[in-house]
């Protein structure tokens, strides 16, 4: 299958979702399937308006409410987010665990995120250098279990990793290393997570650090 | 005509991006009608169509800051999202059986007097019109089957009983003849 049958299949909605998550990082890198994207999809667009059909009404009042709580709350919301990028990440878990030491298994991701008894934890960026990423923590209370997930984080620099720390009473532990660049990322994290504990990101040297070396981007707790 | 709709929804979307939620409204009311109805045609049940079409609005808010005008406008970016979501339904949520038992009863409210139907009551008919009459027969057929009827490449082959390589190289070639449209008109 060549790469424009791909770009026909990802216009069309037709790939799944890890075919789709994997057509997503090449369209990073490829400005010429990037523009054959963008003029088929405008084929669509006519398609779709030319095909339209009004919604009812109470549809409209719907979405606007679930909008409006979308930024705030959002537990809910953020759990329907969760899941569907565990679902678009689970081709790019492979590539970030080809890259570590661990072994991020999607289905305790999946298990984790969507548990009733998961907790969210957001991490903000603490430093000007962080760029527009955003990091935020699911982890089960009961077992420690915590899956971390990265939207629009800047790749690492060459020679370095992203790392994560699991901050308690004594000194931070390491609890995995991820590399950025794609626009979402999942990693199941390689140590608890306990109530009252903190999330920190450092970069650190490829292959990572036993402790923190570099300036803490984000955290939370 | 369809410049200008999509210069005004990027516009919109932009704003949406930053974080303005005053601005989802008018966003919703733009393109409501063709994200419902791309997601109706899929899955065939206005039920589930508004749980998607919900769905989707709710993942344009969360992904605004994804969109990247390179790979599409905005209202490209919004039905992508609202076909694959759709597709992504039928599959994880519906039998293949219960699928094909819809798509059996479909058959027989004439497909070719609906797809009329749906594209008369349209915003752009001429426009879409246009497109369609540079196709021959045969790629015109998969491409409404595809648009029109909501139906993945797969599903056309199964319909029309001919190999899925020959449906994907029909609309290969529909697209290229009407993207060329596209860019003349």
């Amino acid at each position: 299958m060549s790469v424009h049958d791909f770009v026909v299949e990802y216009v069309l909605g037709e790939l799944v979702p890890e075919e789709r998550a994997a057509f997503e990082r090449h369209l990073d890198g490829c400005s010429r399937c990037s523009a054959e994207v963008a003029t088929i999809g405008e084929v669509i667009v006519e398609g779709a308006f030319a095909g339209a059909v009004a919604p009812p009404a109470e549809l409209r009042t719907r979405v606007l409410e679930s909008v409006a709580d979308a930024g705030q709350v959002a537990s809910l919301g953020r759990r329907a987010r969760w899941a569907t990028w565990v679902t678009a990440a689970a081709a790019a878990i492979v590539l970030i665990v080809a890259g570590s030491t661990f072994l991020a298994r999607p289905t305790d991701i999946d298990r984790i995120v969507a548990s009733a008894d998961a907790v969210t934890v957001v991490a903000s960026a603490t430093a000007a250098h962080a760029g527009d990423g955003a990091i935020e923590v699911v982890y089960l209370p009961a077992t420690g279990e915590a899956v971390l997930s990265a939207e629009s984080l800047a790749a690492a620099p060459d020679g370095q990793t992203y790392q994560a720390w699991v901050i308690g009473d004594g000194a931070p532990q390491p609890a995995g290393l991820f590399a950025g660049g794609a626009d979402r990322l999942v990693i199941l994290l390689e140590h608890p997570l306990q109530p009252g504990d903190a999330i920190g990101v450092t970069l650190e040297p490829a292959g990572g650090s036993p402790a923190p070396t570099g300036d803490v981007l984000f955290l939370g707790a | 005509m369809s410049n200008e709709r999509t210069e005004q929804l990027n516009a919109v979307m932009a704003r949406v991006a930053s974080g303005d939620k005053s601005s989802f409204a008018e966003l919703y009311d733009m393109v409501a009608g063709p994200v419902f109805g791309t997601v109706l045609k899929v899955l065939r049940s206005r039920e589930l169509a508004e749980e998607v079409t919900h769905d989707v609005f709710v993942e344009v808010w969360q992904k605004a800051r994804a969109w990247n005008p390179d790979r599409g406008s905005a209202a490209a970016f919004i039905l992508t999202m609202a076909r694959a979501r759709a597709i992504d339904r039928v599959r994880s949520e519906e039998s293949r059986k219960a699928r094909d038992e819809r798509v059996g009863r479909a058959a027989f409210e004439r497909p070719d007097d609906h797809v009329e139907r749906e594209v008369m009551a349209g915003m752009d008919v001429v426009h879409a019109r246009a497109l369609l009459n540079r196709l021959s027969g045969a790629q015109r057929e998969v491409v409404e089957l595809s648009f029109f009827g909501g139906f993945t490449q797969a599903a056309i082959s199964d319909r029309l009983g001919i190999p899925v390589g020959t449906v994907k190289s029909r609309m290969h070639s529909a697209l290229r003849a009407m993207r060329g449209a596209e860019e003349v008109s």
